[in-house]
């Protein structure tokens, strides 16, 4: 009982989190500031879920293998949220925060 | 030992990922153990040399941070989202970057990806300075002073560089 209200609980706040991220993504006015939202929101709202997943393993055995997608996923985040904004950097897309001057040289 | 195992850490690492994946039979243990030797040889020339670990308590106490300012992040860019979007203050901004090796400004930079509304998106050529976007920058000063201070101060600390 308790588990299950712990199990459900998590899979509330992930799916918020979830969901706050999509939001984000339609809502915000410029590609870099688009960024953030999926990539924070996504990192607790994907550990809510996993955590679920490895609460709800608990009365067959408790499973920890859903914490390895937790830590992959936290290792591949970075990883992509640089590699859209480094797109967008060199696309010169517009943005409502100004670049920094020494920065806009390196653009090729 | 050194020449079998060059890098104790990602082989335990590797071995338990292994181990968490596929089951705890003694054949499982002995592929594991099996990969745990062979991927690090295959990989070293990518890894030109992994930092040393100086103090694990250390680690394992910035991990925390890190796991802890997750959860600030996205509580925080949750709030900046719903709220309007015209109150936001997105900035670029240039923080100093001190360590000089790759693998641990990498490490930097990933964690500040992760953490409270601030994405790095360049390195300088020289590797001297990276730009960091954020959503909603009160005070330039200050955010470089604490993200130097929580992130770049403790790596410099545990590991060897």
């Amino acid at each position: 009982m308790l588990l299950e209200l712990l199990i459900s609980a998590m899979l509330l706040v992930g799916s918020f989190f979830l969901l706050v991220g999509s939001i984000g993504l339609g809502r915000l006015p410029d590609c870099f500031m688009r960024l953030h939202g999926p990539t924070k929101s996504t990192t607790l709202g994907v550990g809510g879920m996993l955590l679920a997943a490895v609460l709800s393993s608990i009365p067959d055995g408790l499973s920890l293998r859903e914490t390895l997608i937790a830590l992959f996923l936290f290792i591949t985040a970075p990883v992509s949220a640089f590699l859209v904004g480094q797109a967008a950097l060199r696309r010169r897309l517009p943005s409502r925060a100004p670049l920094p001057e020494d920065f806009q040289d390196l653009r090729h | 030992m050194t020449k079998l195992c060059p890098f104790p850490m990602l082989s335990m690492a590797l071995a338990s990922a292994w181990r968490l994946l596929e089951g705890f039979s003694p054949l499982h243990l002995a592929s594991a153990c099996l990969f745990a030797i062979i991927i690090p040889f295959v990989i070293a020339p990518l890894l030109g040399g992994l930092p040393g670990i100086r103090s694990v308590p250390g680690a394992i106490r910035l991990a925390g941070h890190v796991v802890w300012d997750i959860v600030i992040a996205n509580i925080t860019v949750a709030r900046l989202v719903l709220g309007p979007v015209s109150r936001l203050r997105p900035a670029f901004v240039k923080v100093p970057v001190t360590v000089t090796h790759p693998s641990v400004i990498s490490l930097f930079m990933s964690m500040i990806s992760i953490t409270p509304g601030s994405i790095p998106l360049e390195l300088s050529p020289d590797a001297r300075t990276m730009l960091v976007h954020v959503l909603d920058l009160e005070d330039e000063e200050a955010f470089i002073a604490k993200i130097k201070e929580r992130y770049e101060r403790p790596l410099m600390e545990i590991l060897e560089c």
